[in-house]
C-alpha cells in the first residue's frame, strides 16, 4: 500500500474518532425531553409514528433550509416530524413548498401534542431532536455531531487531503 | 310626570347616532369589502406581491412560475373582474427570471419593470403579452423595491442588513428614468436601523413625487422632494421610550441564531414603526408594533396649513382571537400585517389586500381556531377551493 495513501486513511480515522468520542462526551449534556402524543399524515389523519419509529427529526418551519434538505436527503436514516402551529393543512402546504418534501418518511404534529413548551415556543433555527433509547436535543451549534459527513471540519480537512494527494 | 317621559321618536335618533359618534370618535380604518377574486391561488403560496394602476391591481406569486411562462394577473376595481392578464414567455435574454424570486414590480403605461436579485427586467406591455426591452443588472445596490415617483420616473430602493461579502451597501435610493431606461441618482442614506429589516418593514412611501421615509425606533417620519431634498418631516415623542431599553437590544448580528435573539427582544420589549402609508400629500397612515403582542396600533397624521398634525390613533387585532365573540360590527383584522398580503395604495385613500386563501368574516359567539378557522381552510385544500381574497379598506376621517 502507498505510505501516502495509508497515512491519509490513519489521519482520517484519528479524526473520525477524535469526533465521535467528543460527541459522546456532549450526549449527556443534551438531554432534552419532549413526549409528543399525537402526530398525522398528509392529510391531518393522525397516525401511530412514535411507536414504529426510533430515529426522529423535529423540524420546524423557522429551520434552516439548507440543513432540512441535508437531513431530508438521509430519509432512510430518520423519520420527520414536522411541527405545526396548528391542525392546518395550509400550514402543510407551505412547509412542502418551503422545505420541497416529498418523502413518505414525514410526519406532522402540533404544537398542543408536544408536552414540552419550551421546545414549541422557542424554536431556534437548527432545531432537531433524536429519540432513541435517550432523548437529545441538536442546536445549529452541536447539530454536526448528528452526522458526521455535516460536519463543516470534516468537510475542510477532506477537502484539504484530496486536493494534496491529487497535487502529488 | 309628563315631563320625565322620554320621547320614542328622540330616544330612536340617539340610538343611531351614539355608534356613529363612537365610529368617528375611534375608528377611521373601515374594511368595506372582502371579495373573492375568482382567482384560483396555489395553497403553498407564501407571499403575494401587487401594483396598483389605473384602478387595477396587478398581482403575481413571486415565488412560481412553471420555467415556461410567468403570469401577472389583473383585477379592475371598477368591475370587480380579471381583466386581461399579462404574460410573459421565458427566453434566451431572460431566463433567470425564471429561476429567481421576484422582489417587486411596478407598470406605468405599456412599461413593465420587474426587480429580482440578480437583475432589473424591463419590457414592454404588448396587448396580453411584455415584449422584454431591457435587463439591467442589480448586483451594484440590489435594489428590492420600485414604487412610482413622477410619469416618467420610478424610486428604486433597497434597505436590508446585507452580509458584506453579499452587497457592499445597505441603504440606498435611485431612480429609474422611464424614458431613457436607465438608473440614476443613486443615493446612500444613513444604515443604523439596518438590523431591523430582518422584521416586517415598509419604511417608504411615495406619492406624487413625495417620498416619505420613517425611522423604525425614532419616531421620526421625513419628507423628500423627487430630487431627495429634505422637504417635511413629522416628529413625536411617542417612541422615547426605546432610548432606555436599546442597551439591552443587540446592534448587529451575524448569524440566523442572532436575528432570532434580536427578534425576541424585539417583540417583547420595543414599540417600533412597521410601516408607513402615504395616503395622498396631504394624509399619511403610520403601523406600529407593539411589544409583547401581534396587534398593531395606527395613527393618522394629516397636514394642514403646511403643517402636519396628528388625528387619531386606532388598535387593531392581527387575528380573531379565542373564546372572543365576532359578529359584523366587530369583525375588523389587520390585514396590513405582516409580509405575506399583497398590499397596495389605491385612489381617494383606499387600500387595498390581496391575500390568500379567500375566507369569509368569521361570525362566532366563541372563537375556536380549528372550528371556525382551519377546519373551513381544510376543507376548501381538499376541495381544490382555494382562491385570491381582495379586502377593500377605505380610510375615512
Amino acid at each position: 500500500m502507498d505510505f501516502g495513501k495509508l497515512k491519509y486513511c490513519i489521519n482520517l480515522l484519528l479524526i473520525f474518532t477524535i469526533i465521535i468520542n467528543k460527541a459522546d462526551a456532549q450526549y449527556e449534556h443534551v438531554k432534552f425531553d419532549a413526549v409528543i402524543t399525537k402526530c398525522f399524515d398528509w392529510n391531518l389523519k393522525p397516525v401511530n409514528v412514535l411507536k414504529e419509529k426510533k430515529r426522529i427529526i423535529f423540524v420546524s418551519s423557522v429551520n434552516c433550509k439548507a440543513c432540512v434538505d441535508y437531513f431530508l436527503r438521509k430519509s432512510n436514516l430518520f423519520t420527520f416530524v414536522f411541527l405545526l402551529p396548528s391542525e392546518s393543512l395550509l400550514e402543510i402546504k407551505k412547509l412542502t413548498k418551503q422545505f420541497q418534501l416529498k418523502d413518505d418518511h414525514v410526519f406532522f404534529t402540533t404544537i398542543d401534542y408536544v408536552k414540552n413548551k419550551e421546545f414549541c415556543v422557542n424554536p431556534t433555527p437548527c432545531f432537531f431532536q433524536i429519540c432513541e433509547n435517550k432523548s437529545l436535543f441538536y442546536n445549529y451549534n452541536n447539530l454536526s455531531k448528528v452526522t458526521l459527513d455535516f460536519s463543516l471540519p470534516i468537510k475542510k480537512f477532506l477537502k484539504k487531503t484530496k486536493l494534496q494527494t491529487t497535487s502529488k | 310626570m309628563n315631563d320625565l317621559r322620554i320621547n320614542k321618536n328622540k330616544l330612536v335618533v340617539v340610538f343611531f347616532i351614539l355608534p356613529l359618534f363612537y365610529f368617528t370618535q375611534n375608528t377611521f380604518i373601515t374594511e368595506l369589502e372582502n371579495i373573492n377574486t375568482d382567482i384560483k391561488a396555489d395553497p403553498s403560496v407564501s407571499k403575494t406581491i401587487s401594483y396598483f394602476y389605473e384602478n387595477s391591481i396587478y398581482f403575481l406569486n413571486p415565488d412560481y412560475n412553471d420555467g415556461k411562462e410567468l403570469l401577472i394577473y389583473s383585477y379592475n376595481l371598477s368591475f370587480d373582474k380579471v381583466k386581461r392578464n399579462i404574460r410573459i414567455k421565458n427566453t434566451k435574454v431572460i431566463y433567470k427570471l425564471f429561476s429567481q424570486r421576484i422582489f417587486s414590480f411596478a407598470i406605468q403605461n405599456d412599461l413593465l419593470i420587474i426587480l429580482t436579485d440578480p437583475s432589473i427586467f424591463i419590457f414592454k406591455i404588448e396587448g396580453d403579452y411584455a415584449k422584454n426591452l431591457k435587463v439591467i443588472k442589480n448586483q451594484k445596490a440590489a435594489f428590492n423595491k420600485i414604487k412610482l415617483l413622477n410619469n416618467n420616473e420610478f424610486l428604486l430602493y433597497v434597505y436590508y442588513n446585507f452580509h458584506p461579502m453579499d452587497a457592499p451597501i445597505k441603504h440606498v435610493w435611485a431612480k429609474f428614468n422611464t424614458d431613457k431606461l436607465v438608473i440614476e441618482n443613486m443615493v446612500e442614506h444613513n444604515d443604523e436601523e439596518a438590523v431591523y429589516s430582518h422584521m416586517i418593514n415598509e419604511w417608504v412611501s411615495t406619492y406624487k413625487g413625495v417620498i416619505a421615509h420613517s425611522s423604525t425606533l425614532k419616531y421620526n417620519i421625513q419628507f423628500f422632494n423627487s430630487k431627495f431634498e429634505a422637504i417635511d418631516s413629522i416628529t413625536s415623542n411617542k417612541l422615547d421610550n426605546n432610548k432606555k431599553l436599546l442597551p439591552f437590544i443587540p446592534t448587529t448580528v451575524s448569524s440566523k441564531e442572532d436575528i432570532r435573539e434580536l427578534m425576541k427582544k424585539d417583540d417583547s420589549l420595543l414599540t417600533r414603526i412597521q410601516k408607513i402609508f402615504l395616503l395622498d400629500s396631504s394624509t399619511l397612515m403610520v403601523m406600529l408594533k407593539l411589544p409583547k403582542t401581534r396587534d398593531c396600533e395606527f395613527d393618522l397624521w394629516k397636514k394642514k396649513e403646511n403643517k402636519w398634525h396628528f388625528y387619531k390613533t386606532e388598535k387593531l387585532e392581527t387575528f380573531y382571537k379565542t373564546n372572543q365573540a365576532y359578529n359584523n360590527s366587530n369583525n375588523k383584522l389587520n390585514a396590513l400585517y405582516g409580509n405575506s398580503n399583497a398590499v397596495c395604495i389605491g385612489k381617494n385613500q383606499m387600500i387595498y389586500v390581496i391575500y390568500t386563501p379567500f375566507i369569509n368574516d368569521i361570525i362566532t359567539d366563541d372563537f375556536n381556531l380549528n372550528k371556525d378557522y382551519n377546519e373551513k381552510i381544510n376543507k376548501m385544500i381538499r376541495e381544490d377551493k382555494t382562491y385570491y381574497g381582495l379586502r377593500k379598506i377605505k380610510i375615512l376621517h
